[in-house]
């Protein structure tokens, strides 16, 4: 899941609105725990990611993922459902067979465990959901922007920058580093060779980013790094971030009111 | 504009001083290139003028050292930063950011200039450099050339008036140098200062006003007028190793130049004898097409044939598709569309191929894994069970007292070489060689070439890529790739 | 969730604590460039750690994030190794899960919490224990 640069509504928000929303999505998460609620965030979020134009393979991912969260939390769940009170839907064994009754209590079908996993699951795709929204309609550079003026310190962003940067660079070389290694006859597959592969590309690898540091510090310093800077780039809320931000308070609001006072 | 009188400098783990009493005079506007062997002090002096050296890589320091009115010894790096501009090696570790307008930008904000007059020196900077149409290009996805136009560009918008290079060209294919040099003339035109110190100089010959030549730390004999030097033109002899810059002494500067009968082509002369030609080519290529996604296609339609024993160099320029071709050939990469067979069998898979086909990639650092010089030799061996004589190995590269060194101790040329020798102790039948020669100085392409001939003598089929016009003169057939295709394929006899 | 609120207030005051007493004292060294990007250089390197192990079973995620801690360990241990300063490992740690975060996974704040307690204990090796070893291993060694 990478950026993708397009004109869309939440493309122009300024970064801080985004982790602003996400930190208040996360906690509605924690928060709400009836179906209903949760399934309606969970479709609210569907439409914002739909909303930010992901090319087809990205929302056949996301659909794929859905599905296999929720179908596996909800059989778990409905097999091994712990809390009482629990009805049983159906029964697989019963608890009254000679041996396997006796050592397991019965194997059951709960109508709660069916709840439960539904609610757990969709928990955690509304969280991946706005999670990527952010991912795809932010660039990097603004998001390190926005992490920065919400408290961040500067050294931490010039750290993220230079990783984001020559990652690539390092992921190529540790590939080529892996094939040199394949070329040498070096066994690669299974559990044994991945181990293998990784002890040899260790060493090459490491040295090579040491010598790499200490020329990038080099032209760091030669470029008057002091660890303070002013950026060219600035952020400036616009009223879309105003607005989004006072309907996700008064949501937040409203969800606390409801649970405080029945 | 630049001082020094009696600079000394020791490193801090030295006993004995880098750069010995050196005094020196620049003018404003004037353009010195340094010379000298590999270790005589060139970088080490170039980064005692920028604050480098003391501020950042400790070390005794001991002289008068004036730029423009600042000291480094006085003023901080980042001081120093704004009348003094270094340009490294490396393109691709002097690039921060993800945009180009965004890195040419960098330097300025560090120095906490305000938003607009940073805005301002990083259009003007877009505009000089030739970078206005890349503005908004990743910078991952630039040539070599342009990563270094990029790095200058950085350095050019901070506004300073004296330019250090430290070896820029070393990384770059000769249309990146093209550039390179059309750059350093501009800045040049502008009235800066520069100071260059390069291995391959010729170059910066036609527009250098003074060539000071390095050696064991010590300027020999003061600096020389390049007029003077060419007075000397006919001393200056490549044949004879040797450089007569001026009557009384002959010093020993590198050179990568081969002409007729120097050093090298002695090794590859020895093989007079005719291969007969082989009944089935050993690698057949047909109507082959490749591209990394589906983009344009990087090789388009490529028929070869190659038989046993020929030694093939192929050329081109960057991003014609000769290290694509060498890792197809390789078994790497698999071909789109057509075929290559190998041995008689047709698109074979890569594991097939390991321990018949050998490939060196560009950077031996990445090859090097073992903890000793021997066992390196011995991994590819051990791996695929084959038993090799690793003392005649280590004597082909005259590495018997380096046997139990850790490679990466090693110098560049060493372990290129030693990198070379784990390929062949697997004995390949084919040797794929990616710009073998890069990196190498002079004693150590002897030594490659030495191996390359007794190679060719065991009828085992070499072939590399390179773009050093030099070197290419020394194989048998000659393959050049332009526009994605095979532009010409000579033999030479 | 409670449990969860709980472990994180005594979390910041444990560490705002450890925090305020190392600055007092100027136990904390300061990051020279160099070290810097050594450690960012690191949070890429955890990143793509994993690649070798990227084969058939391990793919899922549960059984990756258990793999995984093979190469994670190794790395952020020849991290703090070659820059042996206090923060190393909490700035490694958190360092490449925000790299993670803002490339692939997801901005979260609710994440940050348990990068930062991760390397909790290392620091406190670091910032205590080595001075407190030293001073007291010296004194003891020479009254005794």
């Amino acid at each position: 899941m990478k950026y993708i640069s397009k004109a869309t509504f939440f493309h122009r928000l300024d970064p801080r609105t985004k982790i602003l929303m996400s930190l208040i999505c996360a906690c509605l998460v924690v928060i709400l725990d009836t179906p209903l609620s949760l399934f309606s965030l969970s479709i609210v979020l569907f439409a914002v990611f739909l909303s930010i134009k992901p090319p087809l393979s990205y929302i056949r991912i996301i659909i794929y993922l859905m599905g296999t969260t929720m179908i596996a939390a909800v059989i778990s769940q409905g097999f091994f459902y712990y809390f009482e009170p629990r009805t049983p839907i159906f029964t697989v064994v019963p608890s009254n067979t000679r041996f396997f009754g006796n050592l397991t209590g019965g194997i059951y079908f709960y109508k709660e465990g069916v709840i439960y996993g539904a609610i757990q699951s969709m928990r955690i795709f509304s969280a991946t959901l706005l999670s990527m929204v952010i991912v795809v309609s932010t660039y990097p550079s603004d998001l390190i922007l926005g992490l920065k003026k919400l408290g961040i310190p500067e050294k931490l962003g010039f750290i993220i920058t230079v990783s984001i940067r020559f990652l690539p660079t390092l992921g190529e070389e540790a590939k080529r580093i892996l094939i040199a290694q394949k070329l040498r006859g070096l066994r690669l597959k299974g559990i044994c060779g991945a181990l293998n592969g990784f002890r040899f590309l260790l060493q090459p690898l490491i040295i090579d980013s040491l010598r790499k540091a200490k020329r990038i510090a080099l032209a760091a310093e030669v470029r008057g790094f002091t660890g303070k800077r002013v950026e060219i780039r600035s952020l400036r809320f616009l009223w879309a971030d105003r607005v989004v931000l006072f309907i996700a308070f008064l949501t937040m609001l409203f969800v606390i009111r409801k649970m405080f006072c029945p | 504009m630049i001082t020094i009188r009696g600079l000394t400098y020791t490193y801090p783990e030295g006993n004995y001083p880098v750069l010995k009493d050196i005094d020196l005079d620049v003018e404003q506007g004037e353009f010195v290139l340094l010379v000298g062997a590999t270790g005589s002090g060139k970088s080490t002096f170039l980064y005692c003028l920028n604050g480098l050296i003391p501020n950042v890589l400790s070390g005794d320091l001991v002289g008068y050292i004036k730029v423009n009115g600042l000291s480094p010894q006085e003023s901080s790096v980042a001081e120093m930063s704004r009348i003094v501009g270094t340009v490294f090696q490396n393109p691709e570790s002097q690039i921060f950011m993800l945009k180009v307008e965004d890195d040419v930008a960098f330097g300025c904000e560090n120095l906490l200039m305000p938003r607009e007059e940073s805005i301002r020196r990083r259009d003007i900077a877009l505009k000089d450099m030739g970078l206005m149409d890349a503005r908004y290009a990743d910078t991952q996805n630039l040539s070599g050339g342009m990563k270094q136009r990029l790095a200058i560009g950085s350095i050019y918008a901070m506004g300073p008036k004296v330019f250090l290079f430290d070896e820029p060209t070393t990384d770059l294919d000769s249309k990146g140098r093209g550039e390179f040099l059309s750059i350093v003339k501009k800045l040049k035109g502008e009235g800066n200062t520069i100071l260059l110190a390069e291995h391959q100089y010729e170059d910066f010959l036609s527009i250098a006003e003074r060539i000071i030549v390095f050696e064991n730390g010590k300027i020999s004999n003061g600096s020389f007028d390049l007029k003077k030097m060419l007075l000397y033109k006919e001393k200056i002899s490549y044949r004879k190793h040797q450089c007569k810059i001026d009557t009384q002494t002959a010093v020993p500067v590198q050179r990568i130049f081969f002409r007729e009968g120097s050093e090298p082509y002695k090794y590859l002369q020895v093989q007079e004898t005719e291969h007969p030609p082989a009944n089935a080519p050993i690698i057949d290529i047909k109507e082959l097409t490749f591209s990394y996604t589906n983009k344009k296609p990087v090789l388009e339609d490529i028929n070869l044939e190659i038989n046993k024993g020929e030694l093939i160099a192929v050329c081109g320029d960057n991003g014609s598709g000769k290290s694509t071709l060498l890792k197809i050939m390789a078994g790497i990469l698999r071909p789109d569309k057509g075929k290559i067979s190998f041995f008689g069998c047709v698109n074979p898979a890569i594991e097939e191929l390991i321990g018949k086909v050998g490939f060196l990639f560009q950077n031996p650092d990445e090859q090097l894994f073992a903890n000793s010089v021997e066992e390196e030799i011995i991994f590819g061996p051990l791996q695929l069970k084959k038993n090799v004589d690793k003392e005649q190995y280590l004597k082909f590269a005259d590495f018997d007292s380096l046997k139990n060194r850790h490679p990466q101790t090693l110098s560049r040329g060493q372990r290129q070489l030693l990198a070379i020798l784990s390929v062949l102790a697997i004995e390949p039948s084919i040797l794929i060689l990616d710009e073998p020669t890069t990196g190498l100085d002079y004693d150590n392409l002897c030594i490659l070439f030495r191996i390359i001939s007794m190679l060719t003598d065991e009828e085992k089929t070499i072939i590399f890529s390179t773009h050093n016009m030099n070197v290419k003169r020394l194989a048998d057939r000659v393959i050049l790739l332009k526009n994605n295709r095979i532009a010409s394929d000579e033999i030479y006899k | 969730m409670s449990s969860y609120i709980s472990s994180l207030i005594f979390v910041f005051i444990l560490g705002g604590a450890v925090f305020y007493i190392g600055i007092r004292r100027r136990l904390f060294k300061r990051f020279n460039l160099y070290e810097l990007v050594t450690i960012a250089l690191f949070c890429s390197l955890l990143y793509i750690g994993g690649l070798p192990f990227k084969f058939g079973l391990s793919r899922i995620p549960f059984i990756h994030a258990f793999i995984y801690s093979i190469p994670f360990t190794a790395l952020l241990f020849i991290g703090i190794r070659l820059v042996p300063k206090s923060g190393t490992a909490t700035l490694i740690i958190f360092g490449s899960s925000l790299l993670s975060q803002v490339i692939s996974r997801g901005i979260n704040p609710l994440w940050w919490p348990y990068a930062l307690f991760a390397g909790f204990a290392l620091e406190f090796f670091f910032c205590f224990a080595e001075v407190i070893l030293e001073v007291e291993l010296m004194r003891w060694w020479r009254d005794y």
